[in-house]
């Protein structure tokens, strides 16, 4: 209780660091702050609350829990977005503070959390808002379990370790992929018992076993979860929860340290070059530092061995939620991007690595290393806002194209003559027109960016959530396939002859129960082809 | 660093640091509208949604303005940012000012001088561009911090140094925005007479410390005429300067002009205003003047204060287009004069003119809020009206049965819509149109702006109208149909060309070029 009360007053003494963070994570996203634009799985949820179960058809369990008990499950402006980066920057905090215990000077710090927390692998947690504030709390509750796990080294063992399974089994079940999290932290400070006066191995290994226990156990827990949820069937088998085979982990584990590696120079959209240089800078000074520390200065074979294996660990760390994921995807739910390139799942890992590495790089003696770690951290700073500001830019314009087209399209369908006001539509929208890329220059080399700057907001599959989003009585109906008892001459003589890609004036159909749009070529001929497989037989018929 | 600006008296103690923030706030109060609702102007269209290169000011001769948008924002315009780094160099611009006019320092006198000079709506001419806000804010910095250098130089015992900053200083702001001439000598002008009225310098005295300033500047602008030289920009209207021959004759017009800013009005800066304004300034004058109690010194005091009213126009003296009354000109001359009587209330002693300064100035400062949440309530209004009428335009296009998606089009807008007047109805003497009524969907922009947020891009950028365009069918229609928008016949689109009539002048204006080419049947 009494070193509760010490935490407590060290947080309340040293609130300039986690406000300094807090405060430059909503500069970087101010223009979301206060414009109110949301991505596209959020459009029903804005209107209706998230339930607590809303999210077990997936098997997160525990992602809406935080969004109920301090929003009442109801996404709201401005509010979802600061308690996430509060409870974020606390996370840094905590985790530099109290679980890696690096004291430098109050400005040093300070730069360093505000650079880590500010990295843009944080855009692709701020496009959905309504997992904004669970994916940006999970890092606090690793923190904790971290720093649970590393108590129960010292004394309660079983209490200490229950803590920590707890902790990370809760984060787990909202988001599987910030295990990255913990696993690098864990290895991170593994290197720096490894590395400061006294390195023993057996102490290391005592060290190292609380928490490959509580991994194995959240793990194995995670997995009868979903055993159970899917038994239950209320958990759907998709891409994001199926595990892969011991022969699949051997076999991936040479693809995944070339990831790891990768990552450090691949450019995404908002993952700017000048990122990524200072990303590989920071990790090839710490390295270096690594190699002429006090460890590995005395030579021992063993020494170098074992932070050599560690630092393979670590590459292993930084993609482990992509390693321990089996790479068969259940299109079309699965993202474009491949598992190893997601932003939001290297959001668990690589801040916390950079942050390990500046605040090791600056403890160090040469005044050198101390200056150069900290002018690195200033101008990955300053890129990371300017990143962060580009990607909400992209999103602001990119949303008012999308939904000035979107407006375009819904007067469309009503100034048809066949529209009547009170029918319920079906509507099939042929394509999808993901605008943000109008308002971003791609770099050459940049890859990938589902999330971040090519996903549309309005899917095809959940048309009805965002027609009816602005209209004054709900006009389209849940549903996109036609049934085939609908069909008239007329449908038929349209989608085989008269369709016509967005905007020619045929590029909306409307009878009294359906509203076609086809809106990009490629959708109008996917929606013919399909058309022409399911009628043919009737159109047979018709011509005979 | 810290030793450097210690001896240099530019290390902030506790009370320029809460000055600082304390004045950044109210400013960034000021125009907090602004900054949360993201508005650019028509020369941002593309670079919006691309980037600022180092050589995009080139052509015209602003070699240097882009620079700091590459090393701050990767050339990028971002949205709050733009504005919060642009009032971070304002703010601290006006406390090196501060400091080099010797204003008394207090934490009430310093945040009132700062923010009484950044919140006149002469501020709001950088915030309709943003591709130049930064850049434009930023030279108020440099050219503080190069005055204040080269007025360090005469006791420093590394001239040198000092001097090659201030050149660096002068030649960077004169490479971005060469009007911020204006700037140096009525700062200059302003320490002249606060050196020679109340600190009791000899004119001796003043020539010493001060010809370091006058020998950078010339320097500095030396520099500035080579560049342009060697990096021959086009022939721009604003590179234009003055015969010598016409200079003794433009003396007195320009005398006149700067005597007249006291009192012509602009948007934003109606009479009331410019009244209140020029009482502020009288008592600051008549203060001054009364201080010496010499007679020949009041003549000379008389003489510097006349002599930097002039410099307020010094831009208009120059150059051969007209300056005279446009804000961002005056942002830099006029501006300044009105900062310089403020520090002079706020400086003056007995402490009775102290206090009357403080309310007047916090007065003014209201009024300069007032008057800038006017503006951009007025500019939202209007960027949301003709913005609106975009959208309409694009959902016409797109409606029109001939009109393809995927097919090339070369584009033309006749004339233009300026909506933001529409929202205004104070008086002015002279229009302003950074201002007021710049438009939004400016003529040369409309190809730009027509596919800003559409999906497909169905402009032919690099082909402009063809007189072989000109088809009789097309001519007639011109001649005798189209009528501006929102008339249904205000678009035509055929196989090749869209065009789009916004006004009635403009249509008039393409009209008569129509007729020289008209089609032969």
């Amino acid at each position: 209780m009494l070193e509760l009360k010490q935490y407590i007053n060290n947080i309340k003494s040293e609130w300039y660091l986690w406000v300094t963070a807090f405060l430059v994570l909503c500069l970087s996203f101010s223009p979301l702050l206060f414009n109110f634009i949301w991505g596209n799985h959020d459009w029903l949820p804005l209107i209706q609350d998230n339930r607590l179960s809303s999210g077990l058809i997936e098997g997160r369990f525990s992602q809406y829990l935080l969004l109920n008990v301090i929003l009442d499950g109801k996404i709201l402006p401005i509010f979802n977005i600061i308690f996430g980066f509060l409870l974020y920057a606390l996370a840094l905090y905590g985790l530099s503070r109290y679980y890696f215990c690096y004291k430098n000077s109050k400005l040093t710090a300070a730069v360093f959390i505000c650079t880590v927390a500010s990295m843009p692998y944080i855009t692709e947690i701020m496009y959905f808002h309504f997992i904004t504030l669970s994916l940006l709390s999970w890092p606090l509750f690793i923190t904790l379990s971290l720093i649970a796990t590393q108590k129960s080294t010292e004394k309660h063992f079983l209490l200490w370790e229950l803590c920590g399974f707890g902790l990370l089994f809760l984060s787990l079940g909202g988001y599987p992929g910030c295990i990255n999290m913990y696993v690098t932290a864990a290895i991170c400070r593994l290197i720096q018992i490894q590395t400061s006066h006294k390195p023993i191995f057996t102490q290391l290994l005592k060290k190292a076993l609380p928490y490959a226990l509580n991994i194995i156990l959240a793990l194995g827990s995670l997995k009868i979860t979903y055993s159970y949820l899917q038994q239950n069937h209320l958990m759907m088998s998709l891409y994001n929860s199926q595990g892969a085979t011991p022969l699949e982990l051997l076999q991936k584990l040479p693809a995944i340290i070339q990831a790891s590696l990768m990552s450090f120079t691949e450019t995404q959209p908002f993952i700017s070059l000048t990122f990524k240089i200072f990303l590989s800078l920071i990790f090839t000074l710490f390295i270096t530092t690594l190699c002429f520390s006090s460890t590995l200065r005395k030579k021992t074979l063993s020494n170098t061995l074992i932070l050599a294996g560690l630092i393979l660990c670590l590459l292993v760390c930084l993609k482990f939620s992509a390693w321990l994921v089996s790479e068969q995807a259940d299109n079309p739910f699965a993202t474009l991007d491949p598992a190893t390139s997601m932003l939001r799942t290297d959001f668990y890992s690589y801040p916390i690595l950079t942050l390990f590495c500046l605040f090791f790089i600056h403890q160090q003696k040469p005044i050198l290393l101390k200056n150069l770690s900290f002018i690195m951290g200033l101008i990955l700073l300053i890129t990371n806002i300017n990143n962060n500001l580009i990607f909400s830019k992209t999103h602001l314009l990119g949303f008012s194209a999308e939904n000035k087209l979107l407006e375009r399209i819904i007067s469309r369908i009503q100034e048809n003559p066949e529209y009547q006001t009170h029918n319920l539509y079906t509507v099939i929208q042929a394509g999808e027109l993901p605008l943000r890329s109008k308002f971003y220059m791609k770099k050459a080399h940049e890859k990938y960016g589902y999330y971040t700057l090519n996903t549309p907001y309005s899917r095809h599959w959940i048309a009805f959530e965002y027609y009816n989003f602005y209209a004054p009585q709900y006009f389209v109906q849940e549903g996109t396939s036609i049934t085939p008892n609908d069909i008239t001459p007329q449908m038929v003589n349209y989608l085989s002859k008269q369709m016509h890609s967005w905007p020619h004036p045929n590029a909306v159909y409307v009878d009294k129960n359906y509203a076609i749009i086809a809106l990009t070529p490629e959708g109008k001929d996917l929606l013919s082809r399909q058309f022409r497989l399911l009628h043919l037989p009737l159109s047979n018929q018709e011509t005979k | 660093m810290k030793e450097f600006l210690k001896k240099l008296n530019l290390l902030p103690d506790k009370t320029d640091l809460k000055a600082w923030l304390i004045s950044f706030c109210i400013i960034n109060f000021a125009f907090l509208y602004h900054t949360l609702n993201f508005m650019w102007g028509n020369h941002d269209v593309k670079f919006i949604k691309e980037e600022l290169l180092l050589s995009s000011g080139l052509f015209e001769g602003r070699f240097t303005q882009f620079i700091p948008y590459r090393l701050l924002t990767s050339g990028q315009i971002l949205p709050i940012l733009n504005n919060l780094i642009g009032f971070a160099f304002l703010t601290i611009g006006l406390w090196i000012l501060a400091k080099y006019w010797n204003i008394q320092k207090s934490l009430i006198g310093y945040i009132l001088f700062i923010t009484f000079a950044a919140t006149q709506p002469y501020t709001l001419s950088w915030m309709y561009f943003t591709f130049i806000t930064i850049s434009c804010l930023l030279w108020v910095f440099l050219a503080a911090l190069g005055l204040y250098l080269s007025e360090r130089v005469h006791n420093a015992s590394h001239k040198w140094i000092l001097s090659f900053i201030s050149v660096l200083c002068f030649y960077l702001t004169l490479g971005g925005y060469p009007p911020i001439i204006n700037m140096f000598f009525v700062c200059l002008g302003g320490k002249l007479i606060i050196s020679y009225t109340f600190e009791q310098k000899s004119l001796k005295q003043l020539w010493q410390i001060h010809k370091y300033t006058l020998i950078n500047i010339i320097f500095a602008a030396i520099l500035f005429k080579i560049s342009l030289i060697i990096l021959t920009p086009n022939d721009v209207y604003n590179l234009k300067t003055e015969n010598l021959t016409n200079l003794p004759h433009k003396f007195l017009q320009t005398l006149a002009i700067a005597f007249k800013q006291f009192f012509i009005t602009v948007p934003f800066m109606e009479r009331g205003y410019k009244i209140c304004l020029a009482v502020m300034s009288l008592l600051a004058v008549i203060g001054t003047l009364f201080y010496p109690s010499r007679p020949r010194k009041k003549y000379l005091t008389l003489f510097f204060l006349v002599g930097t009213i002039w410099t307020t126009s010094l831009t208009t003296f120059l150059v051969i287009p007209h300056t005279e009354y446009v804000s961002r000109i005056d942002f830099y001359g006029f501006g300044f004069l009105y900062a310089l009587m403020a520090g002079i209330l706020l400086t003056l002693t007995p402490k009775i003119y102290q206090s009357l300064g403080i309310i007047i100035i916090t007065l003014l400062l209201c009024i300069n809020i007032l008057n800038d949440y006017q503006a951009l309530k007025i500019w939202k209004q209007g960027h949301d009206a003709e913005f609106q009428i975009l959208d309409n335009i694009t959902e016409r296009i797109e409606n029109h049965p001939l009109f393809n998606a995927h097919h090339q089009y070369r584009f033309y807008q006749v004339g233009d819509l300026s909506l933001r007047p529409n929202y205004y109805n104070g008086s002015y003497d002279f229009n302003d149109v950074f201002l007021l009524t710049i438009p939004y969907l400016a003529m040369w922009q409309g190809s730009n702006l027509l596919e800003f947020y559409t999906p497909t891009a169905y402009i032919n950028h690099n082909l402009p109208l063809l007189p072989e365009d000109i088809t009789p069918e097309v001519y007639d229609f011109f001649m005798q149909k189209a009528e501006p928008w929102p008339s249904p016949n205000a678009v035509y689109v055929n196989k090749d060309i869209i065009i789009i009539v916004y006004n009635q002048a403009g249509l008039n204006d393409f009209k008569n070029t129509l007729r020289t080419l008209e089609p032969k049947e």
